[in-house]
């Protein structure tokens, strides 16, 4: 993904301190509610801080406004209240579910996202699934495989991870969509037109996600217990995907938060190369439009669904890891 | 809301969206040019995918002034009357109409035959009810209103007549009232809230569709199987051969024309110049055209401040770039470079005034050296300290290639000494460069049939001022002012000849516009998808529509 | 005496470095001759492609490569060759300038949470925490929508995105120096807390921090190139790798070149700079990873 911060920035979090689990879990909860305000908080600010006349932005670029109208306009989304007022009015309605009212598409931004949410879900996880799969195939069979396997797979991961996902997807359309006329190239219909904005999206992921596992795999498999299941006799494929696999799982797990913020980005990209519908086209054609409730809309559902996807990573850490407790 | 200027809008052409004319005069005709190897008679039943290649904002066409709107609304709304290719008008849902002798009232006799999909009946209330509707301000139309700007009232004369009155007279009512902006929807539906419309309506067209349009996807229609009222003008009656009909919206370019390659879907809108030949080579495709009537795509120049403010910089930008070899250049001959600035297929074109915009490169560079403006050493020209510079903001996503064209006339406006920045703009920046004048040179393409288009464009009455408006150049001659207002007044042809042909010639010799090229539209099809036809204001139609296996 | 024998000569040095090359990896010499190139055609483009990047001709439109356009040319007329090396300024700005913005604010902001007591702590890392929450393209769209489209805006978006990155480094380097007992020993001596900070902490923990900032220069790259191929980073016609790539998207089918050869330099600077990036930052650290 070139949307990438890299790896080594996230997994170097700072250590967590140990105490009580249910002490953890409140604080945990906490940072979340108040991660969840400053997203809305900033987004209310954005808003706010948009240039030109709000009144216009609202009527629509085409139509002119006429005094009647900019009352109009101006009562029914309260624009005479103090900064303050409007500021509580809208914090009330995001917490109520209630995002604003779209200008270009002229209905609440709610609807809007909620029509087109399945069909970026669907391709986050496919490409999600395709990514995990791929990285564990290509870690499991390449760790310790001497050198010259590790290096092809290491220079192989690079590019992987180098390669723009706009450029990977144009060039798979002509390939395979043009060029043998394999799969389709549009589309939210049928599992057909998901492989190639799926490959597009999850492929730059998968070559991060097997680096990262490639290392812990090689860890593990360093590790004195892994020399005990050897000795009793296990094979090698059982030592691998039974045993280093196993604990190499939560290094995975810490990526997947890492994941559900960078496919989204990516989402933006690819839905608009392949010209597939979902809000990460939604979000490009309103930052064009300056439509900014559909743009903060669409930040505020991202930023919960991270916030609510790493909440439930961390809390499971002490579950999967007991060293973690 | 009547007769206020407010109701001006234009035709705004969003990304990827294709221009279709607004019909509004008495002639329109429609240069159709097609490479199908039709076969076979026509069959019922099937499928048939069509790509579009944007979104519209509304499929309510009362409500949305996207050409878009347009096309997803037409399947299922139909018309009081419905206009040909030749422009003459025809009836539809009105079997008849009298237009009283002051022309200030239209009086339409309607079917009594007629039922909205929702078991609504079709009769006088209904007309009635629409045009209350598009009048209404909280409809907020963005178009239909401000095209019956003298609109008084509707009046029911009994189950079947209604009346239409104006405050003057109106002789473009007939053939706006044949657009898609003015199809019929059902009176109970109408009540709702507007943003309801904008996902489903309701009509009495041979499609009819449930689910309605959802935003980047598209929309599904399904067949009418009572429709029994198409206009004489379709080349068949009775109820639409396809079953299903399914637009999808792809903008990209290229995952559209893969799409109809590799057979997922059975037409496409908007064939990239560029891949026209290719795709004719292959036998399971064919390609179709029609030109829009009315405005070209034209380059305006601001006249009124700025190095544009002297007409020998004018004479000297037209003479010296060679438009014709540019649009040929960009769009491989698929589309006419234009030498008006409107449509030659338009009523009252003249043609005489094409030699006025011959390219001489050598004379222009004269031209700007007579009048003082020397070569500066960074190939800028300069005169008393003045950079000959210009500035042309565009809507950013520009459609068919638009931005590659306006960097061709970049590099060559470069060569004669001019210095032209592009400015890439969102929509509402756009529009308020537009509204107050802040630009050198503007592109638009304003597409209306009628030769009125002139008015639109040139009238000094139409100079923006502050809000949105269309005579972009920002010149005032009584001569073109004249002229058009005494057009308006006269059904006599020589006449009209005689006054559009001065208008014409006077906006070449002031050098009010730098045409680009007319618009066609180029639709793509697979051998197996026959029948698509074409409204006059160049969108494809689907009633009479049909798959082969 | 035994100063002296420490003291680096320049004959030492040299071989030093010569030591470095060949023992270095040839993906590694590669990436080096490669960042060269981009790095040479971002400061003197006019050596390596003398042409004018913006000279069209529209008899010249999508001709394939030949000995007079080497990479053919686009759908302007204008050479493809040109472009890319012009290309590479605007690249090479974007990725620098967001890394630097980042860095210094990442900085900034990790050396508060770290020194500035327990309230400076929770404040910083529940900003960073939101700034976080936000996926980066997202927040970098949102600085777009509300500042404006172009290449400063897009630095300033992708700066904004990397700085929780750097914030939490910098934050838990620091804490690793503070138990590391020296700077106890600092205070009891009575030197002054900042001059603890700025003399021994700082240096310390911004190593690690300077690799990685290396590491995100090629990230920023690609991020930069995803802005400009949405329209979002320079206009055109400026020449720039994503925007390229673009604009000849829709002439893929019959000119290929005008945008393989784009994707390609934009893959090629990533690769580069993260191989290079990766190959430090294992030197350093004296890690075998």
């Amino acid at each position: 993904m070139t949307i990438s911060t890299p790896v080594e920035l996230i997994v170097a979090a700072p250590g967590r301190k140990s105490r009580g689990l249910a002490q953890a879990i409140a604080r945990r909860i906490g940072i979340a509610v108040i991660v969840i305000w400053g997203a809305i908080t900033a987004s209310f600010l954005a808003l706010k801080s948009m240039g030109g006349d709000p009144v216009q932005s609202i009527a629509g670029g085409v139509v002119q406004v006429t005094p009647e109208l900019r009352e109009q306009i101006i009562a029914k989304y309260g624009l005479d209240d103090s900064f303050f007022q409007q500021y509580l009015s809208y914090l009330g309605g995001v917490l109520q579910g209630d995002l604003g009212t779209s200008y270009a598409l002229r209905r609440p931004v709610v609807e809007a996202i909620a029509e087109q949410l399945p069909n970026t879900m669907t391709l986050l996880i496919t490409a999600t699934v395709f990514a995990v799969a791929v990285a564990f195939i290509v870690s499991l069979t390449t760790a310790h495989r001497g050198k010259r396997v590790r290096s092809t797979f290491q220079a192989l991961e690079s590019i992987g991870v180098a390669v723009p996902a706009f450029w990977l997807g144009i060039m798979l359309i002509t390939i395979f969509s043009f060029g043998l006329r394999m799969f389709p190239s549009t589309g939210a219909n049928g599992v057909a037109a998901l492989v190639l904005p799926s490959i597009a999206l999850g492929l730059p992921v998968a070559a991060t996600l097997s680096q990262v596992m490639r290392d812990t795999l090689e860890k593990t498999l360093d590790e004195p217990f892994i020399v005990t299941v050897r000795a009793r006799g296990a094979g090698e494929f059982v030592v691998r995907v039974r045993h280093a696999l196993r604990h190499s799982l939560v290094s995975v797990i810490t990526l997947v938060g890492w994941l559900s913020g960078t496919l989204i980005g990516g989402a933006v990209v690819v839905e608009q190369v392949f010209s597939r519908p979902g809000i990460g086209r939604m979000i490009f054609s309103a930052v064009l439009n300056k439509d900014m409730p559909v743009v903060l809309g669409i930040v505020i559902v991202a930023a919960v669904f991270y916030v609510i996807v790493n909440t439930v990573i961390d809390l499971l850490y002490p579950i999967i890891d007991p060293r973690l407790r | 809301m009547l007769n206020t200027p407010s109701r001006r809008t234009m035709r705004l052409v969003t990304s990827g969206a294709a221009a279709l004319a607004i019909t509004a005069g008495l002639v329109a005709c429609s240069a159709e040019e097609s490479t199908t190897a039709s076969g076979g008679d026509p069959v019922s039943g099937g499928t048939l995918t069509f790509a579009s290649n944007g979104d519209t904002d509304c499929l309510d066409p009362h409500q949305s002034a996207a050409d878009l709107a347009a096309l997803y609304s037409r399947p299922i709304l139909d018309s009081l009357v419905s206009l040909t290719d030749d422009g003459e008008v025809h009836p539809w849902l009105a079997k008849s109409w009298t237009v009283s002798d002051d022309q200030l009232t239209y009086t339409f006799e309607l079917r009594d035959d007629v039922t909205f999909t929702n078991g609504e009946k079709f009769d006088a209330a209904a007309v009635k009810a629409n045009f209350d509707h598009i009048v209404d301000p909280t409809t907020a139309s963005a178009l239909s209103a401000g095209y019956i700007a003298p609109f008084v009232a509707a009046t029911v004369l009994d189950d079947y007549t209604v009346s239409v009155e104006f405050s003057s007279p109106f002789s473009a009512f007939l053939p706006s009232v044949a657009t898609a902006y003015f199809g019929m929807e059902a009176p109970e539906t109408l009540l709702q809230d507007p943003g309801e419309l904008c996902k489903v309506i309701v009509g009495t067209g041979p499609f009819m569709s449930e689910t309605g349009y959802v935003a980047q996807q598209g929309i599904t229609y399904l067949k009418n199987p009572d429709y029994n009222w198409a206009p004489e003008t379709a080349n068949h009656q009775g109820a639409a051969y396809l079953d299903e009909l399914v637009m999808t919206i792809v903008p990209e370019d290229s995952v559209r024309l893969g799409s109809l390659s590799s057979g997922e879907v059975d037409a496409i809108a908007s064939i990239p110049p560029v891949n026209v030949e290719s795709l004719e080579a292959d036998s399971n495709l064919y390609t179709d055209s029609a030109a829009a009537p009315g405005g070209n795509y034209n380059y305006f120049p601001n006249t009124e401040m700025g190095v544009f403010a002297d007409i020998d910089v004018r004479e000297a930008f037209r003479m010296g770039i060679d438009f014709d070899t540019l649009v040929g250049s960009v769009y491989f001959g698929a589309f006419e470079p234009a030498n008006s600035p409107i449509a030659p297929n338009t009523a009252y074109y003249d043609p005489s005034q094409e030699s006025s915009y011959e390219y001489d490169a050598d004379a222009a560079a004269k031209l700007l050296d007579d009048a003082g403006w020397v070569m500066g050493a960074d190939g800028v020209r300069v005169k008393d300290g003045e950079k000959l510079a210009i500035q042309m903001p565009m809507i950013s996503g520009a459609r068919e290639q638009r931005d590659t064209l306006a960097q061709q006339v970049q590099a060559e406006a470069a060569k004669l000494g001019f210095e032209m920045v592009i400015e890439s703009q969102d929509l509402g920046s756009y529009v308020e460069a537009l509204g107050n004048g802040s630009y050198d040179l503007i592109e638009i393409s304003w597409q209306r049939s009628s030769p009125d288009v002139l008015r639109t464009l040139f009238d000094s009455a139409n100079i923006p001022d502050g809000g949105f408006n269309t005579a972009f150049s920002r010149y005032t001659s009584p001569v073109i002012d004249d002229s058009l207002a005494d057009a308006l007044a006269t059904l006599d042809p020589d006449e009209l000849t005689e006054l559009y042909g001065t208008a014409q010639q006077e906006i070449a010799d002031q050098v009010l516009v730098f045409p680009q090229y007319v618009f066609s539209y180029i639709l793509g099809a697979s051998t197996s998808a026959q029948g698509i036809e074409w409204e006059p204001q160049a969108f494809p139609i689907f009633y009479d529509a049909w798959k082969s296996e | 005496m035994t100063t002296l024998a420490l003291k680096p000569t320049i004959s030492n040095s040299i071989r030093e470095v010569w030591h470095a090359i060949t023992r270095a990896p040839i993906t590694v010499v590669l990436s080096a001759l490669m960042l060269a190139f981009f790095v040479l055609a971002a400061v003197w483009p006019n050596l390596i492609a003398p042409g004018n990047p913006l000279a069209a001709d529209p008899l010249q439109t999508l001709k394939a490569p030949s000995a007079a356009h080497i990479l053919g040319t686009d759908e302007n007329g204008r050479d493809v060759f040109t472009r890319i090396v012009h290309g590479a300024t605007p690249s090479l700005l974007t990725g620098l300038g967001a890394s630097a913005l980042a860095l210094i604010a990442g900085t900034l902001l990790g050396v508060i949470a770290a020194q500035g007591g327990k309230w400076a702590d929770a404040v910083v890392m529940r900003f960073v925490d939101i700034l976080l929450a936000i996926p980066g393209l997202l927040l970098v769209l949102v600085i777009i929508a509300v500042m404006g489209k172009g290449t400063l805006n897009v630095i300033i978006g992708i700066a904004l995105f990397s700085v929780p990155g750097y914030a939490r480094l910098v934050r838990s380097e620091i804490m690793v120096i503070r138990r590391s007992g020296y700077v106890d020993a600092s205070v009891s001596l009575g030197i002054p807390r900042l001059q603890i900070v700025m003399r021994h902490i700082v240096p310390n923990a911004i190593r690690p921090v300077l690799i990685l900032a290396t590491i995100g220069i090629g990230s920023a790259i690609g991020t930069g190139a995803t802005l400009s191929f949405l329209g979002l980073g320079p206009q055109p016609p400026a020449p720039e790798w994503g925007a390229m790539l673009a604009s000849s998207q829709s002439y893929f089918s019959v000119a290929w070149w005008a945008a393989l050869f784009p994707g390609l330099a934009i893959t090629a600077a990533v690769l580069s700079i993260t191989v290079l990036g990766q190959y430090l930052q294992r030197r350093l650290d004296g890690r075998t990873a």
